[in-house]
């Protein structure tokens, strides 16, 4: 066995550590107190409180110069969403669970039927089959809304390097900033209701659905492209029927991902009035009632795998 | 031909024209809160809406703080919220109600009062003697809150952004009890099940609350003893009846000044917080008859509080206790709430 020199840390370097942990610790010990600005980050004072208000200046002018823009879009919403759910909420139970049942059979298989049926079985006996159609009705208009968005979005990130770098911080940004940082003053132009929950849903799922579709096309490889440029494929043929199918695993999984995450805004959702299970686990979680919070959680996690499952496809082979 | 088809048209539209008319009852939609007191208050409302006044009353469950900027908004997604404890909501008390604001809720003229202050499990103050709020800055007495081990004791201030949450801190600051005690701002539900676990276990909690409220009738539970208020020392106090200037009390709100908890001192008990039913103008614009009905309800402590005990301690549905306590006070509902609406 032969070792390399290379990956051997030098003496120099290990000795020079060791000194500088006995300095440090020799410093902690017999040092005078640090001066005040390098314990504490010297912050100026009151930068905070003076940005916050410019911010504040900011978004109430907004609210009065837009307000009427976004009414009407909002009063879209809310029609679109209401003829979703009265869709879902007010057609008998029986032909609901057949029209889900075939569906995951034609789509997934019979073992996703059978899963799909456990999950309906216990969403209706334990009351909470309305509850559940009007979070479903929440989440289809979700994913529904991030797929005719995310994939052409995403589809314009795997194609233009410079869309890319312009959109990830948006990206970003639309994944980690806490929700209720804009959706209260958000209020102002969604209301409250279905609109915003739909809109708070869609800016935290709607990435991952971008990503995976980029991701999936960038990852056709470079000589099946070539392959279908010797061809002659157009950009669009090309697109169509060689990028677009081979991609089509990773974007299967950009909508599971949005699914899920649609799902798990439920109960923020519910913060702002739109209803469904969340406001159950929050009603058992104010009143202490930890049973029932566990039964409607776990609603929202069985309404997410039935969808999940129903959509995955069938297995290969 | 042409004419049997103007007919059966002209026959279809007074008919959609008609239903259209029947249907014309005034949609009201009341904005729920999820404490008990609130929910009483809620269905008292809608009950009488609906029966004197003919309204369709439907609610919408929402976060309270989106409640009130729907209030503002006036796009009818909510028109009553029947629960507003004023005195905790200074910042939509400045922008949506008080005079010289955009005015766009509407108070009833008569306020309720809740309280509040530090509570502690009865067997607290009675078998270890914590009496006094100010017992706290004592470090043997902060000790028995201790439950991490760091000798120093816990308290629930109140959640994250609650008014309540500063004053708190200010009292600890001027009581001396920041020093001995930390301050935890879980949320309400999480206390909740910390109290529920000291109170099984018998071990000694300390923590901010209100009433009327149903913990109360669940626990034996005691508020640390304070000096009584005497009035509000800041300016923007001046002119009304609370205003003193050698009072007991001077908070500004961090959101006023940075230097807010050096400056403010609060070394004497909550003032009583009024509560009152909000509506929005949007409502008042659109059913004037109803908006002048929420105007004139008038509730008191006592009486909520009764309805909170009926609900939590004798587990009757709130629908009950609403129905019954209408038909046994129908002096007070037709004589003083409907006085003049028609």
């Amino acid at each position: 066995m032969r070792k390399t020199e290379q990956s051997r840390t030098p003496a120099y370097l290990s000795w020079g550590m060791i000194a500088l942990v006995v300095a440090g610790a020799l410093w902690w010990l017999f040092a005078p107190p640090l001066p005040e600005w390098l314990t504490q980050f010297p912050a100026p004072k009151g930068l905070d409180n003076a940005v916050a208000q410019q911010i504040d200046a900011a978004v109430n002018w907004m609210k009065q110069q837009w307000a009427s823009f976004f009414d009407v879009f909002t009063w879209i919403l809310r029609k679109i969403l209401g003829v979703i759910e009265s869709a879902m909420v007010t057609t008998p139970w029986p032909i609901v669970v057949a029209l889900v049942l075939l569906l995951a059979w034609r789509l997934s298989g019979l073992r996703a039927a059978i899963f799909t049926a456990a999950c309906l079985a216990y969403l209706g006996l334990f009351g909470f089959w309305e509850k559940s159609m009007t979070t479903l009705a929440l989440v289809a208009a979700s994913v529904l809304i991030c797929v005719v968005i995310g994939l052409p979005v995403g589809i314009l990130c795997a194609k233009s390097p410079r869309a890319k770098r312009l959109l990830e911080p948006v990206l970003d940004v639309m994944q980690t900033l806490p929700t209720f940082v804009y959706l209260i003053p958000a209020v102002a132009f969604f209301s409250i209701g279905k609109p915003p929950g739909v809109i708070a849903t869609v800016i935290f799922a709607l990435p991952s659905i971008v990503r995976l579709t980029a991701l999936g096309i960038e990852q056709v490889p470079a000589v099946v492209r070539e392959a279908a440029d010797a061809f002659g494929a157009r950009p669009m043929q090309k697109l169509l029927k060689v990028e677009l199918p081979l991609a089509l695993p990773s974007i299967r999984l950009g909508i599971n991902q949005t699914i899920m995450m649609s799902l798990s805004m439920v109960v923020v959702a519910a913060m702002i009035g739109a209803g469904g299970l969340g406001l159950d686990v929050i009603r058992s979680l104010q009143h202490l009632k930890t049973g029932q919070g566990f039964l409607a959680g776990l609603a929202i996690v069985l309404c997410a795998m039935a969808l999940d499952r129903m959509v995955r496809g069938r297995p290969p082979g | 031909m042409l004419k049997y088809l103007k007919t059966t048209g002209l026959v279809a539209v007074s008919l959609v024209a008609l239903s259209a008319f029947a249907e014309a009852k005034t949609t009201v939609t009341i904005g729920e809160l999820d404490w008990p007191g609130a929910r009483a208050i809620e269905q008292v409302l809608k009950q009488v809406m609906t029966t004197y006044l003919d309204a369709d009353v439907g609610t919408i469950a929402a976060a309270q703080e989106a409640l009130y900027e729907a209030l503002d908004k006036g796009d009818n997604s909510v028109d009553v919220v029947a629960d507003m404890w004023t005195d905790h909501l200074p910042q939509q008390m400045k922008n949506y109600v008080l005079p010289g604001s955009r005015q766009t809720i509407i108070l009833n003229d008569k306020s309720y009062l809740g309280t509040e202050g530090i509570f502690v499990p009865s067997y607290v103050a009675d078998e270890l003697g914590v009496k006094k709020l100010a017992d706290l800055a004592k470090p043997e007495v902060a000790k028995l809150f201790d439950s991490d081990g760091n000798g120093k004791g816990e308290m629930w201030a109140g959640a994250v952004g609650w008014e309540s949450t500063n004053h708190t801190e200010v009292r600890g600051k001027t009581y001396g009890f920041d020093k001995t005690m930390e301050y935890t701002t879980v949320e309400q539900a999480v206390l909740l099940a910390q109290l529920k676990d000291a109170y099984e276990s018998k071990k000694p909690i300390a923590f901010y609350y209100w009433t009327p409220e149903w913990i109360h009738a669940a626990y034996k539970l005691t508020q640390l003893e304070e000096p009584p208020f005497n009035g509000y020392t800041m300016d923007s106090a001046k002119g009304t009846e609370r205003y003193n200037a050698n009072g007991c009390y001077t908070f500004y709100q961090p959101a006023e000044r940075n230097d807010w908890l050096e400056a403010s001192s609060i070394s004497c008990g909550q003032p009583p917080t009024r509560v009152n039913i909000a509506h929005s103008k949007a409502l008042a614009e659109r059913a004037p008859q109803i908006s002048q009905f929420l105007k004139q309800v008038a509730l008191d402590a006592d009486v909520v509080n009764q309805w909170i005990l009926a609900m939590e301690v004798d587990k009757k549905p709130v629908e009950q206790v609403a129905s019954d306590w209408i038909a046994a006070n129908k002096d007070t509902v037709e004589g003083v709430w409907l006085k003049g609406v028609k």
